[in-house]
């Protein structure tokens, strides 16, 4: 592509020069706004501020208690963005018949005795041993707001927005408890959830950093570390122009909040310049690596965040969009099935080649599952709709027993036949492998004794954590 | 001869090898559609335009699904016939190559003596420009030297040279104007075009439009007559166009909203008319099941000549289809904007608005009145040169009747009332306080209204000790704005209970409300502990009133009925076939009987099976068969039940209806006018299967029966296998075998799941392979299942071990 020569108009670079467009340029373009945008909801860009707030920092972080020994270091969450059909990944119900199975009625043996999974997991077949399937999650809920946040909180809705578990990881085992890795303790891959707010009330200091990009594009363009085109010196070059222009902050040399905006600056760079840059370079690993992982974004996500739980990140979410199959179900799951299966497969197999799943849980879920009987009528035409009385979850590693199947559904999938188990459930046993207090306290701003998991409730069809596959 | 059976739990699959039982005969055959589990089954998801005037020819687009081979377009009522024009089938995108080819034919055409000419206006005009572009370039006549470019096989690019403007303007929309914004829609990507001739003498109003093919027939979608003028939106509507010429009144606008689209149209208008602009898009199309909001959500919006704004509304009252009442104040053109209220659009997002002078009644009192009593109800609302308008009560007319204003040569809008067999009074004010409640007998209907925002109205009876006691509303139902709330307060003014909403449906299901979704009316059903002076205290919820505000209030003890709906509301059968229909009962006061369902006045040959409907049971399917010799016509068929209620014998109709999703989730029993049944010959033919039942089969939880269905004639049958359509929770079925003279098979009932007492009908469907060809040498020959029949209705019951 030709650029055209700059005929005498004034550019917006120049303008900026110029100092035609002040301080409020830097708010819209200059690059420390984008840097503080990027990291607008990371605790590098809002651990000082956060300090002065009454959410996060000006109370006590609580003791995790005395809870077991961790086993676990970090979470790889596989987030099934709009609920997978428990019936064709792990669930399968060969004898439900066609209305049930429509054609993938063929599920195949796995390197475990007794446990076969659906005919589209070949690679997932052969590390059964390595993880456990829950057969037998329910929370009864059909709507992806709700069922997503109750997944993911372990809490059901109420006056309070609780935390999911990223950023409940995130206050146990990030900034505050000694974390200070090159990235944040909360990293998503690559578009945050967007369903509800993930730091609940422990507010912005505990969400995730999203990266925003493609790992599997050259270059994986994160957001506010690493820019397509943009050169270290131009990008310095825009620093300097900021800084020129920062009247502001020139006027109030002293004032903390400038100060504190610096600092966070500072950090912001720190990132852009320093190791994390060649942390998001996934060529690093090879080719081969890369090909192992498969050639896709949610294959490479898997690879990135294999990289980064090697580097000690408490929790990484993989946020794998495109299983609200209402509409050509059984299309997407020819394509996305062998997709999921290889990348996943790889990653457990990886990590616990490199010695890593013994310290990482891997926990494979969505909102929901979908209808098991297949939605044939128009306008589905074969579509599964949402399922929340009955579905599937996958835990490995980190203290996770593997080659297990916890629960059962009933013969044709379409309630809990044994052992309920609830996401408050599953949510409270990996905080117990990680070392976290499931009685202990969150922080929030009304002082209200709120603890990280409630009790059981009553009329709750919850059978208690997974003690069953949870390495004693 | 020797059978080897194999057999499966779940659905049982039998392989019987080289049997040949006396004659070759399928005894079912795979050329008719079944019922509703047919996945081949058509159904149509918009009619475009969705209406015509009366004494004109109208071509219609309709967008659906599976309609290849449509045989026949079915119109409800007298005075409309329609015929198919064309099937138009789905549309892919082109390549390049064939986009540029296809464009060389279009443009040949359009310069040809005889051909097409392009539309005028301004799209035309940009087309003529496009055209002399190419011209220029000699693209075209280098295409044509080229080597010939073979369009795809399609049914109109196959025929381009006979098609009309019409068509080849939608061959250009469909195949070169790709609008990006469109997303795949599998339900309404098949169509057709039809030709609908509307005698001049055809009674205005909605009709029913259906297609059958040669796999079944689709559900029926709303197709509208009026006496005004129409026009249609041109096709591609662009947001950006000039203006269009602004239009004489009256007039209804014909619309699509594709994605992103906002529609105007410009009109004439004179100082002083009192203009009633009414949208139709949601009444058209109730309810989408992929969409949010689950209908095509209209606003309307006006504008002067210079682009102010003077006015805009997105709903009326309770419904969502917008409707302006407006004085124009100035003699000039106006603009008329329609969108969806979130931008959102597509194929079936289609309209019509009328912009008239129109009688149109806002409100009605009172709503009904007693059966064969004289009743006269006072009427308000726009351009009514009338204020008062008689009630048809005449007996058997039905409980809900609507009616419309004839003024000149010009229609109102229909209006509900009711028509009851209890006595009737109307309210009286003052009784806006307990102190001045309003004495009544009971039982009684009281025709009141909520005369302005927050009255109350109380009502004083004399209870009995013990007296069982029903109030019941009944306004929204009669389309009457009113969210009542009620009250019933003891002597001493205590409130002993209260409702807002009582809510008709059964889960997520809607059974009884049509359309509507808020169910506003109140209902609550209490046994006095004491005799004494009780008040019955009515407003709205909302504290709204006004003279539309009315209601009827029944007062009295407990009226057990039901009601009944049968879906679905169309079905193309084979002589001697059976299909599923489903028939849901609603039950009144405390009703909880046995229903005997049952054809009325049907054809000779037909013949329903498991028409019981168990006591406390709300719902059953049951089996409709067809006569052995085809029918030349489509006959609507009439289905009732029958209870008996106190002693007597209660009959009511069986109400026609589709069940349509609204939203991914909830879903409705939206009515129709008919219940359609269309008999075709079958190419095979075979005896029908018969039960060899006395009374229900008998099922131990936990234990198995065995059900024997008896054939007239020998059947040769390769691979088959049967399964329950919606079975019963825990009944499975079991060895399917093949005997001389019938079959047999066992029904079992899990000891843990399937539930002592339930009851209802087993529906068993027969499925066959056929094997697919396979598409390389290294491929194995697939088997492809498919439904071949459906058993006729099973009724069962689970029993105690």
């Amino acid at each position: 592509m030709t650029r055209k020569k700059n005929n005498g108009t004034v550019t917006r670079r120049n303008l900026l020069k110029l100092g035609l467009l002040g301080v409020g340029a830097a708010g819209t373009a200059g690059p420390g706004g984008i840097a503080r945008a990027a990291f607008a909801g990371s605790p590098i860009a809002a651990s000082v501020p956060a300090r002065r707030v009454p959410d996060a920092g000006s109370v006590r972080v609580p003791d995790a208690g005395s809870v077991r020994v961790p086993s676990a270091k970090s979470v790889i969450q596989i987030w099934m963005w709009g609920g997978p059909s428990h019936l064709d990944t792990f669930d399968p119900k060969p004898k439900a018949g066609e209305d049930y199975c429509g054609p993938l009625k063929s599920p195949i043996a796995t390197n475990v005795d007794g446990i076969r999974i659906g005919e589209s997991l070949p690679l997932l077949a052969q590390q059964a041993d390595k993880y456990s399937i829950i057969r037998s999650m329910t929370h009864g809920v059909n709507a992806h707001e709700t069922a997503s946040y109750i997944t993911q909180t372990g809490r059901e809705p109420g006056r309070l927005v609780y935390p999911c578990a990223g950023a409940v990881v995130s206050l146990f085992k990030g900034y505050d408890q000694g974390y200070d890795g090159i990235v944040p303790p909360y990293i998503v891959l690559t578009s945050p959830q967007g369903r509800f707010s993930e730091a609940g009330f422990l507010g912005q200091r505990y969400k995730p950093f999203a990266t925003g990009g493609d790992p599997n594009r050259k270059p994986f363009v994160v957001e506010g570390i690493v820019a397509q085109g943009i050169s270290d010196q131009r990008q310095r070059s825009r620093r300097e122009l900021l800084h020129s222009l920062d009247s502001l902050g020139k006027a109030m040399p002293r004032d903390p909040r400038f100060e504190e905006l610096d600092r966070c600056e500072q950090n912001a760079y720190d990132l852009m310049f320093g190791d994390a840059r060649k942390l998001f370079d996934l060529s690093a690993e090879g080719e081969a690596m890369q090909e192992r992982y498969g050639r896709n974004t949610f294959g490479q996500s898997c690879l990135m965040a294999r990289r980064l739980v090697e580097i000690g990140v408490p929790y990484v979410t993989i946020n794998y969009k495109g299983w609200d199959t209402h509409k050509q179900h059984f299309e997407t799951m020819r394509r996305k099935l062998p997709e999921m299966d290889r990348g996943m497969a790889t990653l457990i197999e990886d990590l616990s080649d490199r010695g890593l799943l013994d310290s990482t849980i891997v926990w494979w879920s969505g909102e929901f599952g979908r209808t098991p009987r297949i939605q044939w009528d128009p306008p589905w035409n074969g579509g599964r709709g949402h399922y929340g009385r009955c579905f599937s979850a996958v835990v490995a590693g980190g203290g996770f027993d593997g080659g297990s199947v916890v629960g059962a559904s009933d013969d044709r999938g379409m309630a809990v036949d044994d052992r309920p188990v609830s996401p408050q459930d599953l949510i409270g046993s990996m905080y117990e492998l990680l070392g976290i207090d499931p009685d202990g306290l969150l922080p929030n701003k009304r002082g209200l004794d709120v603890r990280v998991l409630p009790g059981k409730t009553k009329g709750s069809e919850s059978c208690g954590r997974l003690k069953e596959i949870m390495v004693s | 001869m020797k059978e080897r059976t194999r057999v499966e739990a779940g659905p049982v699959r039998l392989r019987i090898g080289s049997i040949v039982l006396g004659l070759a005969v399928l005894f079912f055959c795979a050329d008719g559609a079944v019922g509703q589990s047919n996945q081949r089954e058509p159904s149509i998801g918009y009619l475009y335009p969705a209406g015509g005037q009366t004494g004109t020819r109208v071509q219609i687009l309709i967008g659906g699904q599976n309609l290849r081979g449509v045989s026949r377009v079915c119109v409800s009522g007298e005075g409309a016939e329609a015929s198919l024009v064309r099937y138009m089938g789905r549309f892919r995108r082109l390549n390049g190559t064939e986009r540029r080819e296809l464009r060389r034919r279009l443009d040949a055409l359009n310069r040809s003596p005889g051909g097409t000419q392009p539309v005028e206006g301004a799209r035309g005009g940009l087309r003529k420009e496009l055209a002399k572009k190419r011209a220029k370039k000699g693209e075209a006549e280098r295409a044509a030297a080229a080597d010939p470019v073979k369009l795809p096989n399609h049914p109109l690019l196959n025929e381009l040279d006979n098609l009309s403007p019409w068509e080849l303007e939608f061959v250009e929309n469909q195949f070169l104007r790709l609008n990006r914004k469109n997303q795949p829609n599998a339900q309404i990507a098949d169509t057709a075009l039809i030709e609908v001739v509307i005698e001049p003498g055809a009674i205005p109003g909605d009709r029913e439009l259906r297609l059958e093919t040669a796999t079944g027939m689709t559900n029926p979608l709303c197709f509208q007559i009026g006496r005004i003028p129409e026009q249609t939106e041109p096709e591609p509507y662009d947001s950006d166009a000039p203006p269009t010429d602004p239009v004489d009144l009256p007039m209804v606008m014909n619309g699509q909203i594709k994605a992103g689209d906002i529609d105007r149209f410009r009109f004439h208008a004179s100082e002083g008319q009192d203009l009633v602009i009414a949208t139709c898009a949601r009444h058209l199309i109730p309810f989408l099941a992929d969409a949010v909001p689950g209908w095509f959500q209209a606003t309307l919006a006006l504008f002067d000549e210079s682009g102010n704004e003077l006015a805009f509304t997105d709903d009326y009252r309770f419904s969502p289809d917008p409707i302006m009442f407006y004085r124009v104040p100035a003699t000039g053109i106006y603009e008329l904007e329609i969108r969806d209220s979130i931008y959102r659009g597509r194929a079936d997002f289609v309209y019509r608005v009328s912009i008239d002078e129109q009688p149109f009644i806002t409100s009605i009192f009172p709503l009904g009145g007693r059966e064969g009593e004289k009743t006269t109800a006072k009427i308000g609302g726009w351009n009514l040169r009338r204020k008062k308008l008689g009630l048809d009560t005449r007996p058997n007319g039905g409980s809900v009747r609507q009616v419309a204003l004839h003024q000149d040569d010009q229609l109102s809008n229909p209006v509900l009332f009711a028509v009851d067999d209890l006595p009737e009074s109307t309210e009286v004010e003052p009784n806006s306080s307990r102190d001045d409640a309003q004495p009544i007998d009971l039982p009684r209907i009281v025709n009141g209204r909520i005369a302005a925002p927050g009255d109350v109205d109380f009502f004083r009876f004399r209870g009995r000790a013990k007296q069982e006691l029903v109030v019941e509303v009944i306004g929204r139902r009669l389309h009457s704005p009113i969210d009542s709330v009620i009250k019933l307060i003891d002597p001493s003014g205590q409130i002993l209970a209260w409702n807002d909403d009582h809510e008709y449906k059964n889960g997520f299901l809607h059974n009884e409300m049509g359309t509507l979704t808020h169910h506003a009316d109140s209902y609550l059903r209490h046994r006095l502990r004491r005799g004494g002076k009780y008040c019955i205290q009515i407003g709205d919820s909302r504290n709204h009133g006004g003279d539309a505000f009315a209601y009827r209030l029944r007062l009295g003890p407990p009226r057990p009925g039901f009601e009944l709906r049968v879906t679905p509301s169309s079905l193309a059968m084979r002589t001697g076939r059976t299909a599923p229909i489903c028939v849901h009962a609603s039950r009144k006061d405390g009703f909880e009987g046995a229903i005997e369902v049952r054809l009325k006045n049907a054809p000779p040959g037909f013949d329903l099976q498991g028409g019981l409907i168990p006591a406390g049971v709300d719902r059953i399917r049951a089996t409709l068969t067809a006569p052995p010799r085809p029918l030349d016509e489509p006959v609507s068929i009439r289905i009732e039940g029958q209870a008996s209620i106190d002693g007597q014998p209660v009959s009511r109709p069986a109400i026609p209806a589709d069940n349509r999703m609204q939203a991914f989730l909830y879903r409705h029993l939206v009515p129709s006018q008919d219940f359609l049944v269309t008999v075709r010959g079958s190419r095979v033919r075979f005896p029908s299967p018969v039960l060899a039942l006395d009374g229900p089969v008998r099922i131990k939880a936990g234990g198995t029966a065995r059900v024997r269905v008896n054939l007239a004639k020998k059947a040769r049958m390769a691979d088959f296998e049967l399964q329950l359509n919606e079975p019963p929770a825990g009944v499975s079925i079991q060895d399917w075998t093949l005997q001389p003279g019938g079959l047999d098979f066992v029904v079992k009932a899990d000891a843990e799941t399937a539930l002592a007492g339930a009851a209802g009908n087993l529906i068993v469907e027969v499925f066959t392979f056929r094997e697919r060809r396979s598409r390389g040498a290294d491929e194995k020959p697939q088997k492809q299942r498919q439904l071949i029949g459906v058993l006729p209705a099973i009724p069962f019951e689970i029993v105690k071990r």
